[in-house]
């Protein structure tokens, strides 16, 4: 009997990641095509990404030992697990363990594992872009934190779950109209964390030679790819959960997090890279006084909880 | 005789014997080793509520003296004994000049703090602590520095013991009793009375264990004593030396219960929510000031006061949740500190320095350090599913259920910056470009390897199984008559929002990675190349000279961040200090001017003196 519900949740599982996997791709080519159409070119189609990663999975490349190979598998690895307790839409795989701190510790051990594979490499230009991801990451997470405080203060809940479902009846029972200014100050940190431009320090293609990406090739860049797809679908996906008040089915889910998702590559289509202290300055100075400003709101509104 | 009289004779005997044979260095080293596991067995049958009295006549009173165990005290106990058996274990072959009896008789101490029932004795075995752990500091790898260490902790532990001194003869002169109980209890009563008397003579002892623990304004000794003390003594220090402050803080801590009707902060009385907030604030110091450090050891003497900066913000709320996450925190961080100090002396060992920006690479040369170093940094991240996730977990939400915002978003910015000096450190040591200076680095002995492998097991262990320290948790928390949280089963952790079956967690994990591993070996094949074999934009290593070392980013890492904070790093505690000790001399100085051997001045100064005393006998009288 636990076999077979194990079974079950297994393939759920696959399902799940599979789907978070293929959204995230098509987001990817989606927002190449946007990207191109803006700057007058005609652009890939829009389903290159997944031509590519079956093409990188089945390209033959170059290990830098067994630290790189193990970092690498722990770069994406972790994000999937993440994803498993993640609602998406009706659907959530464990619905008692479904806890929003949790989920974001558990994709911090996927930049620890990337991290530990790109330096491995021993290449300084990957050891600059992931010593600049990591300063970028301690500006983004700050707002980030006062958002999530935000949030547990005003359910009185750490379920994400339950964070939905008190969301549910209707577009003014969602957090999006509630804390409008925790919204604004999560989707500017949505930026930091997708690595888009004005914050893509990290990846500076022309300036440090991709960064942390500078080693990769063959399955491992395919395995960065694994994972930026699934952290896209991840982080959209909590803030369509935290703050559009999740969805009825899979299809209004993918729509919500397109829409998020839409915004930041716009912006990143037409803002220039910031400099590594500015931007996470940057990320201390407006969205933290946003995200603060939503907290004090909140707690005044909600009053002291009962210990 | 009571076992709990051989929790302090014990470590007496042992140190003993091991000040004699000390110039035998792998005996001495077994003596401490046995000694220590022998006082875990007699540990083994001790309960809550044993307790063992005697009477000491002083100035004409019979002052009772005891030792009593609580739930609390028995788990420091077991705490502080086991980490300390599986240091000595490590350190059989470790190098260092440090003095095993001085461990031991810092053992006995440390025993009898927890154990003691009046402040005499809890002061006495105080101070035996805090001088064998300063005279252990001396004989670090550079002896003046080390020297230079153990006289900043010696004159920053004796400002703070002669603080509670000062504190424990107000107190028993008030109530006429040196027992801990009654005189918590007398602060109790008169709490609503003379508040302010009450905080006044509390502090005078919260100044120790803030200087015991490295709490903000007095951490400025922990990095220069933890950087310059013997590698074996370390690991020590931070693990386990620093909790006796949380021990301190927690026999005062229930006095605020009282208030919890006054009116205060967010529904917390004033003194917890000004704790709070110097645990905050340590947090984030030793967490900012960590990852701009070179010395690994220093790095670490950052974080680990930074961590107690966690646990201090988490105990001081003084909330169930709060104080089981204060304390299961207490434990992680003895965990993961333990492991990382352990594999950074072991690194230390082998390579000879101390600072990082010239180790690299070493992952290739010592797998197993490296690995349990990565456990031990997920863990202090706060990674699940190791151990560290479930406290740093409810740390968060205890200080979220009280709208703690700034003090909240305070500690995720030492969290997050936690997240950053340890990838530094990870990166500087292990990770990079392998100096061909150290290509004859080999793995650490077996005993090495078997400390390494039971601390990776632990960290893991208890990072699924919880439940095996949040009982022991919950029964100290019940015998502070709070509600402990409630328990589900071992692998549950519940917390104040939401509770979390870390075995589910663990088991999704696991899927995962051998998913990962299955599509990594159905992919195309792949070949190793050395570490020469570089993407370097054109550049050929050998026809531009370039050597590993220049290949390694480790120096000034997070040199951009540097513009961000250098405002802050303006203001300079330990400056301050040093501004006191001057003008201390200063005045010492100016006194030592009037002694000029001159008998005229003597005789004016004793016919002055005179005329003094008896002006003041008048007023008096």
């Amino acid at each position: 009997m636990v076999i077979v519900e194990f079974l079950i949740k297994l393939s759920q599982g696959f399902g799940i990641g599979a789907l978070a996997l293929a959204t995230g791709l098509l987001f990817g080519g989606i927002a190449r095509k946007i990207m191109a159409r803006i700057q007058r070119r005609y652009g890939p189609p829009f389903t290159q990404n997944f031509m590519d990663l079956f093409k990188l999975l089945s390209k033959g490349s170059v290990s830098h030992g067994w630290a790189f190979d193990l970092g690498l598998v722990a770069g994406f690895v972790p994000m999937l697990a993440a994803l498993m307790f993640l609602p998406i839409g009706p659907f959530t795989l464990f619905p008692s363990d479904s806890s929003l701190i949790m989920i974001v510790y558990l994709m911090m051990m996927a930049y620890l594992g990337m991290a530990m594979g790109v330096l491995a490499s021993g290449n300084p230009n990957s050891a600059i872009g992931m010593s600049r991801a990591l300063m970028l990451m301690a500006g983004y997470e700050v707002p980030f934190a006062a958002v999530i405080f935000s949030i547990y203060f005003f359910s009185k809940t750490g379920y994400l779950t339950q964070i939905v479902a008190m969301q549910s009846g209707g577009f003014m029972n969602w957090n999006i109209v509630k804390m409008p200014l925790g919204f604004l100050a999560v989707e500017i940190v949505l930026q930091g964390m997708l690595g888009e431009k004005p914050f893509d320090q990290a990846i500076a293609p022309a300036e440090i030679a991709s960064g942390p990406m500078v080693e990769l090739g063959g399955k491992y860049l395919g395995f960065g790819m694994i994972q930026h797809s699934v952290a896209l679908f991840l982080e959209t996906g909590i803030i369509v959960d935290l703050f559009l008040g999740g969805a009825p089915n899979f299809w209004i889910f993918i729509a919500k997090q397109f829409v998020l998702y839409f915004v930041v590559v716009l912006v990143d289509a037409i803002l220039p890279r910031l400099r590594v202290h500015e931007a996470t300055s940057f990320f201390w100075k407006l969205p933290l006084f946003l995200g603060i400003l939503q907290a004090v709101i909140v707690i005044i509104q909600g009053g002291v909880l009962n210990v | 005789m009571s076992s709990l009289l051989a929790l302090l004779l014990v470590p007496v005997t042992g140190s003993i014997v091991a000040a004699i044979i000390q110039r035998y260095r792998l005996a001495e080293r077994l003596v401490s080793f046995s000694t220590f596991v022998v006082t875990l067995l007699f540990l083994i049958d001790i309960r809550v509520g044993d307790a063992f009295t005697w009477s000491l006549g002083f100035l004409g009173k019979n002052i009772e003296m005891g030792l009593q165990i609580t739930p609390l005290s028995i788990f420091m106990l077991y705490m502080t004994i086991a980490f300390g058996v599986l240091l000595t274990f490590f350190d059989l072959t470790e190098r260092s000049k440090m003095k095993s009896f001085l461990l031991l008789l810092t053992l006995a101490a440390s025993n009898w703090i927890f154990m003691a029932t009046d402040f005499l004795s809890f002061f006495f075995a105080w101070e035996l602590m805090g001088w064998a752990s300063i005279l252990a500091i001396f004989g670090g790898r550079r002896t003046a520095e080390s020297r230079h260490g153990a006289l900043y902790y010696a004159m920053m532990s004796i400002g703070g013991s002669y603080s509670m001194l000062i504190g424990i003869f107000l107190l028993s002169n008030l109530t006429g009793s040196f027992s801990i109980q009654q005189n918590v209890s007398y602060l109790v009563s008169i709490m609503t009375v003379h508040p302010w008397w009450v905080l006044g003579i509390v502090s005078m002892f919260f100044v120790a264990f803030m200087v015991k623990s490295g709490i903000f304004p007095f951490h400025t000794w922990v990095p220069y004593t933890y950087g310059e003390s013997p590698d074996g003594f370390v690991p020590y220090l931070s693990s386990v030396m620093s909790k006796y402050g949380i021990y301190g803080f927690l026999i005062f801590l229930p006095l605020t219960l009282s208030l919890r009707n006054v009116p205060g902060v967010l529904g917390l009385p004033w003194p917890n929510y000004t704790l709070v907030w110097f645990g905050s604030i340590t947090a984030v110091v030793g967490s900012v000031l960590a990852f701009m450090q070179d010395d690994v050891k220093k790095l670490f003497a950052y974080s680990s006061f930074s961590n107690l900066g966690f646990i201090l913000a988490a105990i001081a709320l003084f909330t169930p949740i709060g104080l089981t996450a204060g304390l299961f925190h207490a434990f992680n961080h003895l965990l993961f500190n333990g492991a990382i100090f352990i594999t950074v002396v072991a690194v230390i060992s082998k390579v000879g320095i101390t600072r990082m920006s010239e180790m690299g690479g070493l992952w290739q040369k010592m797998p197993l350090t490296f690995l349990t170093f990565f456990v031990g940094i997920a863990s202090a991240a706060g990674i699940p599913p190791f151990a560290g996730f479930g406290s740093k977990w409810m740390i968060f939400q205890a200080m979220i259920s009280h709208g703690l915002i700034f003090a909240t978003v305070l500690l995720f910015f030492a969290s997050i910056a936690s997240f950053l000096y340890l990838m530094r450190a990870f990166h500087a040591i292990f990770l990079g470009q392998l100096s061909h200076k150290y290509d004859n680095v080999k793995e650490i002995s077996a005993i090495g390897k078997i400390t390494e492998v039971f601390l990776i097991g632990a960290l893991i262990f208890f990072g699924i199984f919880p439940g095996f320290i949040l009982d022991p948790i919950n029964s100290i928390v019940g015998s502070f008559g709070l509600k402990p949280l409630p328990t589900s089963g071992y692998e549950y952790i519940n917390g104040f929002f939401s509770s979390v079956n870390m075995v589910s967690i663990f088991i999704v994990v696991i899927v995962a990675f051998i998913f990962g591993f299955l599509l990594f070996a159905v992919s195309a094949k792949h070949k190793k190349v050395p570490q020469e074999d570089n993407y370097t934009a054109g550049q050929i290593p050998k026809d531009w000279n370039l050597t590993p070392e220049m290949y390694q980013f480790s120096y000034d890492f997070y040199e951009p961040m540097d513009k961000e904070i250098a405002p802050f790093l303006k203001i300079k505690i330990d400056g301050f200090f040093k501004g006191f000790g001057d003008s201390v001399e200063y005045l010492g100085s100016s006194i030592k001017e009037i002694f000029t051997g001159n008998v005229q001045i003597y005789t004016y100064l004793a016919i002055g003196g005179l005329v003094i005393f008896v002006i003041a006998g008048w007023i008096v009288w």
